[in-house]
């Protein structure tokens, strides 16, 4: 290197030139677009599952009776009320007066049968207090006379002994588990001695499975998809274009391995209980299902900038090179999902279920957005390529959190996957797969 | 004033004011390097823009053992020859054996302002413009420029001989004006 080389270095040593306000509003757009993208997929993706790690918390506190109200009416209660009342009208046959007048008429029995078991004999105390007889009642429905002898040294406490009876039997109703309530109730009458065939009687009824009356409920999911998506099985399109005019320029061109990306899905549907374990659903439901690559150039068309993806194609005699830059895939479709649900596990409000079935897809966009601002979106035309097929099919699998809220709402929460038959056709077969989560509501039809 | 290591990690952690902050310090100092890979100043900016958007995508990456103005300028050149690829391809350079000879005079260059010398360089091939940049001023190899722009050593020879000739030749009428009007 001569003087020329060192003339010409010491020259632009320390200079400074002022760019354009322009390039720094191009730096900051693109900037803050990639802020705003992120944001919005951890929202989706972390947001869905905090929401699911909820729901177990919340059906863990659930197990342990947190959320348990203490008065209830409720179908395991109601069956024990109906056998209650049986006893209550054996035992009570004989008495006079006010019990005969409490079973006489039918409107009045099935009053007592709708009343918590604590309210009948409340209401039964009651009568009987008030004349003076009340030992002797308790005794007819089995009670021993220890057993009323620690009711009456309780009551004590409140204002009159057939208060103090109930805060005793109330206690009894008090368990989280409701389809055991009954038989936990059993026990307690049994220490507290009620005679054998009455328990048996009892125990029996509790026992019994109700008669099941199936469901039908309306849903509405939203949820995330992350999309993975194979090389095409017969290499990469790149390498059939590879004997175009432009080959240098072409070889040049690369886009990474997609990644997947988290991505949206939303959608409603139909539910049919078929058994106490079978439920059918059919969904229908709009999916974004979306990868990550990069390029390194873009194409110039009609003076719009389009990023370069390479199985879309590319004018090739308007090629710019710049930096490697991100681009996001997004192919969009509808779904019909038929499944079958069956349900695995049951706490409380809580059910478990597995599920299986096909998804019917359509695919209708598919759009490459280049992260540089001045690059307009690519869109596929599908009709014209082989590229993604429009129409797909898929198998299903997942497992389903049910959670029963009341008698008309219910929410869900599931984590599915989908695998596609094929993805691309001809020369694109590419296989592809997705995982997803999401919540929903149900709406139980009545 | 905030040093250079307290602004990068603001500005990895998001802060927009930080990102503002370096760009302010650094904008001035790159773009006279992408204009000399450019060949007009639009040209130029668009290249100072995308080496800054990478800039800021990959500050992370950034190790303090490197000069930070240093692992700047790499960026620049990397963005400025990826910039000019297609370029590249659409004028192929030629080898040692094609290139013209050229008798080699001394000529002095300080009386002439940067810019006067930016325009000449602007006015050069891509290939050679490139090629004499990242010898003569970045102070690169031929071996690595061979590599960096995926072309042979000889190539990057004959190019940058060609550049050397093609500017001093400019220089040389520049110069012949400069006196001509001075002994006017």
């Amino acid at each position: 290197m001569d003087n020329f080389e060192s003339e010409m270095k010491d020259m632009f040593d320390g200079v400074e030139f002022q760019p354009s306000e322009r390039v720094w509003a191009g730096v900051e757009q693109a900037l803050g677009e990639k802020k705003k993208k992120g944001f919005f997929f951890m929202w989706q993706t972390y947001g869905v599952a905090a929401a699911l790690i909820l729901f177990i918390t919340a059906g863990m506190l659930y197990k342990n009776g947190l959320f348990m109200k203490q008065p209830d009416a409720l179908e395991g209660t109601k069956q024990l009320t109906e056998s209650e009342v049986q006893i209550s009208t054996d035992t009570l046959k004989n008495e006079d007066g006010a019990h005969e007048k409490l079973l006489a008429k039918d409107g009045e029995q099935e009053e007592l049968r709708r009343e918590k078991p604590g309210d009948q004999i409340k209401t039964l105390l009651a009568t009987k207090s008030s004349e003076g007889k009340a030992q002797e009642t308790l005794e007819n429905i089995g009670l021993k006379s220890s057993a009323i002898d620690e009711s009456v040294r309780m009551s004590s406490i409140g204002e009159s002994d057939s208060e103090g009876l109930l805060i005793d039997l109330e206690k009894l109703e008090s368990k989280p588990y409701r389809a055991s309530l009954a038989a936990t109730k059993a026990k307690w009458l049994n220490r507290l001695g009620v005679d054998e065939s009455a328990l048996a009687a009892l125990v029996k009824t509790a026992e019994e499975q109700p008669e099941f009356v199936g469901e039908n409920a309306l849903n509405g999911r939203l949820g995330n998809n992350n999309f993975n998506i194979s090389e095409p099985a017969n290499g990469s399109p790149l390498a059939a274009r590879a004997e175009d005019a432009n080959f240098q320029a072409m070889s040049s061109i690369e886009n990474r391995k997609e990644e997947t990306l988290g991505s949206l899905s939303a959608g409603i549907g139909f539910s049919l209980e078929l058994s106490q374990r079978l439920t059918l659903n059919t969904a229908l439901r709009y999916s974004e299902l979306r990868t990550k690559t990069t390029s390194n150039a873009y194409s110039v068309s009609n003076g719009q900038s389009f990023p370069i993806y390479l199985p879309l194609g590319y004018d090739p005699d308007n090629v710019n090179f710049i930096g490697t830059y991100d681009l996001v895939n997004t192919l969009q479709g509808l779904s019909v999902q038929p499944t079958l649900s069956y349900k695995v596990a049951q706490f409380g409000k809580f059910d478990v279920s597995v599920l299986g079935g096909v998804g019917f897809d359509y695919f209708f966009a598919y759009r490459v957005k280049g992260e540089l601002n001045f690059l307009s979106v690519k869109k596929a035309n599908l009709n014209d390529s082989d590229f993604i097929k429009k129409f797909n099919v898929s198998g299903i699998t997942g497992l389903g959190l049910n959670y029963r809220l009341n008698e008309q709402f219910g929410l869900a929460a599931d984590l599915n996957y989908r695998y596609f038959l094929s993805t691309g056709g001809g020369d694109n077969r590419r296989q592809s797969s997705v995982v997803g989560f999401g919540l929903g509501v149900n709406y139980f039809l009545q | 004033m905030i040093q250079d290591i307290e602004l990068i990690h603001k500005c990895i952690e998001g802060d927009g004011k930080a990102q503002r902050e370096l760009y302010n310090r650094y904008a001035a100092k790159l773009m006279p390097m992408a204009m000399r890979y450019a060949k007009s100043q639009a040209d130029a900016e668009d290249i100072l823009q995308d080496a800054f958007i990478k800039i800021f995508n990959s500050l992370e990456s950034f190790r303090q053992e490197a000069q930070f103005l240093t692992w700047l300028k790499r960026i620049v050149v990397n963005t400025a020859i990826n910039h000019n690829r297609k370029k590249l391809y659409q004028q192929p350079m030629l080898d040692i054996e094609k290139t013209p000879l050229y008798v080699e005079k001394d000529l002095v260059i300080s009386h002439l302002h940067f810019t006067e010398i930016m325009a000449m360089m602007q006015k050069l091939p891509v290939g050679c413009r490139t090629v004499f940049n990242l010898f003569a001023i970045e102070g690169y190899g031929h071996k690595e420029i061979a590599e960096m722009m995926e072309i042979t050593e000889g190539t990057s020879k004959s190019q940058y001989s060609r550049a050397r000739a093609l500017l001093k030749a400019m220089i040389e009428e520049a110069s012949t004006v400069v006196k001509s009007n001075a002994s006017m």
